[in-house]
């Protein structure tokens, strides 16, 4: 679907041009923004709280430093999270746990948060994740033929089983030396494995290397729940104002209460690689 | 006392081209009654015995009038010659002069091909489907597409016919041109309301085409060349005034600007229709139509998208009394399109297709002067393949796959009884009786809740065997349309129709696309429902050199097919969890001033409309401005023959915007991506859409004596450069060098045409 939306893009800019208007919108009320990770890395685990903002407003969306936050698992988990101590602008809207946690496979995790005397909870599920096989490099000789940056034209490719007993979700995420990477800005690289055969027998990654690189690739076992959400996402960010698109609308969500964000609980996997 | 009563019948055709005319009026003068000749250019007429001078009109050709002395039945075929004047007067409808106030049939609009050829056109390239966008409720989306939106109907619910084979998707390279040839149409209506019996499976329009069955005098050609697409239609006898062919072609060639650009691209569309027939006698006739047409898109050989029409109509058309007309005919079409992408670890093909198979017979009984009644059957059988994929090479990362295919069955039974009381009041009365079968092959799963998308919990599934009935739908669809005659020059109709509509489109955009899929009413989805009310007052002026119309319409749709936010439209096991339907509502005023005489022709229609839609768990529930609500629309057509050499040509419009949902608000997720945040969907409108397009046609060398004649066609789309808007959306705001700007966001509008001139030269020989 991904590349129908992209070639309508393209089409859409063969054929026309387009230029900034200005909306002359209504003020609305801002809404919370909650985004919980829970994985079985300690590393990876947070909680980020933030409120809307106007549509043309020039701020760094609110961070919101007073809720309690409390993480709570099937596994007998029960911590604490605390605001960030820092006073860095772009970290003071997280939450760590007090102390390390790491998620179980098949338990569920629910994340309460209060603030402003409003409890809002989200639960999901930890699901088990196959490992890597390997990684591999690749040269793309269209790339190689015209590079968008000199020199990267290399590609890095997955092999991995993909377990056709049960239905499975992933998302991914690259790294180019230590940097989060996305082939074009808005890509989220979410996927259900419902046209997926067994194996990832070398399935080319989208973002591109220089030789001596160090490429690092994170795969994430997700739940339907997440899955939706991290396409409801993607189709927000690209929506084309409802022309061919469906209308736009807010992300599906897995709080019980109209508020934006997710809590997303994954199993994740990760491998890296020198581009030689 | 009986009284004798004979029957004057026959077909009328053109006399140069030997083709059949449809509409043309056929009046007995002396007891003022007439007629006019059906779809197929048959009339019947009975008239008690006597003797009388009957007069046969049709605009654009030399009356004809006859005396005959009806002692008993007569059956002639009559041949009306094209008015030596016709480059002084243009055809504007295809009728007598005052059809549109005597006919009971209301809220009709006939397309002119002759007036559509000389009308400026984008890329020079001659569309019907623009034309029928300009109609009085008729909405468009904006422009470069090639759907339609009828009295607050969406674009899914105007039955497409070509050669009465429906087209699900009428647009060629995504819309910018239809996929109907201007050079092989005879004939081309669209029913806004008062729909004919005849007619069913849609609830907002029927755009009826016809192709022209080919010169069966003497052969002839035309050929175009135009800045995007050629031309060429070649026709002639087989035999002699009893059988002939027609065969026309059309391709594009957009491709060969890609590559200029020095892009590997392909892009390019195709036409073809073709079409025999063959006379036997009066008593029977048999045509077999053609329609295929395809787009290929190729995107540096590994892209590959692709998409197109098929159908064949085979009719027979029987005579079985001078007053009994039976038309036959056994269609099928077919619509598919094919995905793919070339690339030894993620290559695939994907593709769907819709097929259908129906058989109908339509008779036409004239049962006397003053009545007539139309009845008939139709059976259709139906295939939905709503996708299948499957791995192009052994090492892809795809798994061979396949959605389960849908079957249908769709019969339909109508009648209709057209009745004249007196000279002053017609009344059309009918009704038609769909029966629609969703059957097996099938495995319908059955849901905890089938409203819930997120946690989908199956409990439970249905299998049905081969034929057997899953869900079958019963309707009955009441229609009711009459005329009372004011005067000699104005009358009042009102008119009345149920329609529904078991075929449903699964799209959640404004414009539907090409690799939309279709599904039946079965199981889960319900028959989508259209009441519609309408009446309108009519009057021509000066001896019918101008017509006025004003119509006004209520028209409220009942289980519409609609979607749940964020629905998952394709390669979903469980489509139904995403089903929401609806209700929507519309209402409008409609006036059109239309010139039909002189070397001024067209017409200026206004219409005022609303359209709401509201779709359970979509805007919280609450009713929302219907995609292609647009509350004032206004067209001007004209076209000005200023001598015999130059034609000029002209068409203005102006709408209000498009509604559409724009951002309460932005957030940031991911510490990277900014989303925006909706509170309200179509809750703001795109600005007015205005836009000038003129043309002017050259016939140059009109004295000199040849074989072949040569014309050219000038065309300047949007004069003023006006910049349209086509959508909006939103972006990071980028500063000079095109990065983003961390925390702004800005909205930007695309638009498409700027002022274009293009150049089409064709000849006739």
């Amino acid at each position: 679907m991904r590349n129908f939306l992209f070639f309508l893009l393209v089409w859409m800019l063969v054929t026309g041009c387009d230029e900034a208007i200005d909306l002359d919108l209504q003020q609305a009320k801002p809404l919370l923004v909650i985004e919980g990770w829970l994985t079985n890395n300690p590393d990876k685990n947070y909680v980020k709280i933030t409120r809307t903002v106007s549509f043309y407003d020039t701020i760094t969306p609110p961070a919101v430093r007073s809720a309690q936050v409390v993480l709570t698992g099937t596994d007998g988990v029960n911590v604490t999270f605390l605001p960030y101590g820092g006073n860095e602008p772009d970290s003071m809207a997280y939450y760590f746990p007090e102390t390390p946690i790491t998620g179980t496979p098949g338990e569920i995790y629910t994340l309460s948060v209060t603030e402003n005397g409003e409890t809002y909870q989200a639960s999901d599920t930890l699901n088990i994740i196959q490992s890597i096989d390997s990684l591999n490099s690749y040269i793309d000789p269209l790339e190689q033929a015209n590079p968008a940056d000199s020199g990267r034209f290399y590609q890095v490719l997955l092999y991995t089983k993909e377990p056709q007993d049960t239905k499975d979700y992933y998302l991914f995420r690259f790294y180019r030396n230590g940097t989060q990477e996305r082939a074009f800005p808005d890509d989220i690289y979410v996927a259900d494995d419902l046209l997926l055969g067994d194996y990832f027998n070398g399935v080319r990654t989208p973002v591109y290397y220089h030789l001596g690189d160090t490429a690092k690739l994170e795969m994430y076992k997700i739940t339907r729940q997440s899955y939706l959400y991290y396409v409801d996402l993607q189709v927000v960010i690209n929506n084309d104002g409802g022309m061919f698109s469906p209308p736009p609308s807010n992300p599906r969500n897995n709080f019980n209460q109209q508020i934006l964000g997710h809590f997303t609980v994954a199993s994740l996997v990760a491998d890296s690689l020198i581009i030689e | 006392m009986a009284q004798d009563n004979f029957t004057l019948s026959g077909y009328i055709r053109d006399a140069s081209t030997g083709e059949e005319l449809i509409g043309v009026t056929v009046l007995v003068d002396s007891l003022n009654k007439g007629t006019s000749t059906n779809l197929y250019g048959y009339y019947s007429l009975t008239v008690p015995k006597g003797i009388y001078r009957v007069t046969f009109t049709y605009i654009g050709y030399e009356k004809v009038m006859k005396t005959y002395d009806l002692t008993n039945n007569i059956n002639e075929s009559i041949e009306l010659s094209t008015s030596s004047t016709e480059l002084e007067e243009v055809v504007i409808t295809g009728k007598a002069d005052d059809a549109n106030i005597t006919e009971v049939s209301m809220s009709k609009n006939e397309l002119n091909i002759t007036q559509v050829k000389r009308l400026p056109a984008l890329f020079g390239e001659p569309d019907i489907i623009k034309t029928v966008q300009m109609l009085p409720g008729v909405v468009t989306a904006g422009e470069g597409t090639s759907s339609f939106y009828v009295r607050g109907g969406s674009s899914d619910q105007n039955l497409i016919l070509i050669d009465e084979a429906p087209i699900y998707d009428p647009s060629h390279l995504f819309g910018l041109f239809s996929v109907f040839n201007a050079d092989v149409i005879k004939n081309s209506e669209l029913y806004k309301g008062g729909i004919p019996s005849r007619y069913g499976g849609r609830l907002s329009s029927i755009l009826d085409v016809r192709t022209r069955d080919g010169n069966s005098k003497e052969f002839e050609g035309a050929a175009g060349i135009g800045s995007l697409a050629s031309r060429i239609t070649l026709e002639g006898p087989i035999k002699k005034d009893e059988s002939s062919y027609i065969v026309s072609g059309r391709r594009s060639y957009v491709d060969t600007f890609l590559k200029l650009a020095g892009e590997e691209n392909l892009v390019y569309f195709y036409d073809v229709n073709a079409k025999v027939n063959f006379r036997k006698n009066d008593k029977n006739r048999f045509f077999l139509a053609l329609y295929l047409g395809r787009d290929d898109l190729n995107f540096e050989n590994i892209f590959k998208f692709g998409w197109g029409n098929k159908t064949a109509t085979f009719r027979w058309n029987h005579l079985f009394s001078d007053k009994l007309f039976l038309n036959t005919s056994i269609i099928a079409s077919n619509f598919d399109y094919k995905l793919g992408l070339d690339d030894p670890n993620q290559g695939f093909l994907w593709k769907s297709d819709i097929k259908e198979l129906t058989a109908k017979t339509d008779f036409s009984w004239y049962l006397n002067s003053s009545t007539t009644i139309e009845y008939g059957l139709q059976s259709s059988f139906k295939v939905y393949s709503p996708g299948s994929m499957e791995p192009t090479t052994n090492t892809s990362v795809f798994a061979e796959y396949k959605l389960d295919k849908l079957y249908a069955l769709d019969h339909a039974a109508y009648g209709e009884i057209k009745h004249s009381f007196n000279s002053k009041f017609d009344v059309l009365l009918g009704l038609r009786v769909p029966y629609f079968q969703s059957i097996g092959p099938y495995t319908v799963y059955l849901y905890e809740d089938n409203q819930d998308n997120v946690d989908i919990n199956r409990t439970g599934e249905l299998n049905f065997n081969n034929w057997e009935t899953i869900r079958s739908y019963v309707g009955f669809e009441p229609r009711f349309s009459t005329r009372f005659m004011l005067n000699k020059s104005s009358s009042l109709k009102i008119s009345y129709n149920r329609m529904y509509q078991n075929t449903h489109l699964i799209a959640s955009g404004t414009v539907p696309l090409p690799f939309n899929t279709w599904q039946p009413s079965s199981y889960y989805l319900e028959p989508q429902r259209a009441d519609q009310i309408a009446g309108g007052y009519f009057k021509n002026l000066k001896n019918n050199t101008y017509s006025l119309t004003l119509e006004a319409y209520y028209k409220y749709m009942h289980n519409i097919t609609g979607f749940a936010d964020n629905a998952q439209l394709f390669f979903n096991e469980d489509l139904p969890t995403e089903f929401r339907q609806g209700t929507s509502e519309g209402f409008g005023l409609e006036s059109m001033i239309e010139k039909k005489k002189g070397a001024l022709t067209g017409f200026i229609s206004y219409t005022l409309s609303k359209s709401t839609t509201q779709i359970p768990d979509v805007n919280f529930n609450n009713p929302f401005p219907s995609n292609h609500d647009r509350r004032h629309n206004f067209n001007i057509l004209a076209t000005y023959e200023h001598s015999k050499k130059w034609i000029f040509g002209g068409t203005f419009t102006y709408g209000t915007g498009r509604p559409i949902s724009i951002p309460a608000g932005r957030y940031m997720v991911e510490g990277y991506y900014s989303p925006d945040y909706y509170t309200e969907r179509n809750g703001y409108r795109l600005p007015d859409f205005h836009r000038l397009d003129l043309s002017a046609t050259l016939y140059p060398g009109l004295k000199k004596q040849r074989k072949w004649q040569s014309h050219w066609i000038f065309s300047i789309y949007n004069v003023y450069n006006r910049k349209n808007p086509f959508t909006i959306y939103t972006d990071e705001k980028k500063d000079q060098n095109g990065d983003d700007i961390p925390n702004q966001k800005e909205a930007r509008m695309i638009y498409l045409f700027p002022i274009l001139p293009s150049i089409t030269f064709n000849i006739t020989f």
